[in-house]
């Protein structure tokens, strides 16, 4: 892993069109800033991780039943 | 070009709803997979009878999902989807793409995750999950039925 020491107000470029820039530093909490083209998908790990978690869990333990979908589908209606 | 669309159709099997000869038109692509499972490109639309649910079956692999058209949960439900992601579906509008929730059982109560739906390209049968990342939507969104909600 690449290691870099930045100051507030300092930029991080990564290749031609991606900026990281450090805006200001509270503690232990650091504000980033990220300029990227629009297909550049930028979030925190853990909303990445928490998606990624539901879908492992929806993707494999489908336990209910066809049945049961069909109840449920039929209580939705009004 | 009727005759060979009766024969278009591609076997799937679901351990948990059977087989099922699907229609080549109810086939997405997905590029990128879905997230968890970047490896499984290829997935069948099945919808489940006299149910507003569907399943999205793997077409070579067990995985699958209940998924839920979006506006059968919530009718005012609208993402901004970017540009990168509408040429991904290969979508000329966004009034082609069909947003879809993916359900999942929480203890025993079933939530869909509006934050990050799956999108389908009706027309150019391409599909991805899309993180909607600046949206409030929730991971978890309870589905009430009318009894309880």
């Amino acid at each position: 892993m690449l290691v870099l020491k930045r100051k507030v107000g300092e930029v991080i470029k990564i290749n031609d069109d991606i900026e990281v820039h450090v805006l200001d530093v509270e503690g232990d909490v650091i504000k980033l800033g990220f300029a990227a083209p629009k297909h550049v998908q930028i979030m925190r790990q853990e909303l990445y991780e928490a998606i990624r978690n539901e879908n492992l869990r929806a993707g494999t333990t489908l336990e209910e039943s066809k049945q049961w979908l069909r109840e449920f589908s039929k209580r939705m209606k009004p | 070009m009727e005759n060979s669309d009766i024969a278009s159709t591609v076997h799937v099997h679901n351990p948990h709803y059977g087989s099922a000869e699907v229609p080549v038109k109810q086939l997405y692509d997905f590029p990128q997979g879905v997230i968890g499972f970047s490896s499984i490109q290829n997935y069948a639309l099945i919808s489940i009878e006299e149910t507003d649910f569907y399943v999205l079956q793997a077409v070579t692999d067990s995985v699958s999902f209940i998924v839920i058209p979006a506006g059968e949960v919530d009718p005012t439900y609208s993402i901004q989807v970017d540009d990168h992601t509408m040429e991904l579906l290969e979508a000329d509008g966004s009034e082609n793409i069909v947003p879809f929730l993916i359900v999942n059982m929480i203890e025993d109560r079933p939530h869909v995750n509006l934050k990050a739906p799956v999108l389908l390209s009706t027309a150019s049968q391409k599909g991805c999950q899309y993180i909607a990342a600046n949206s409030e939507y929730p991971i978890r969104y309870p589905l009430l039925t009318k009894e309880n909600g």
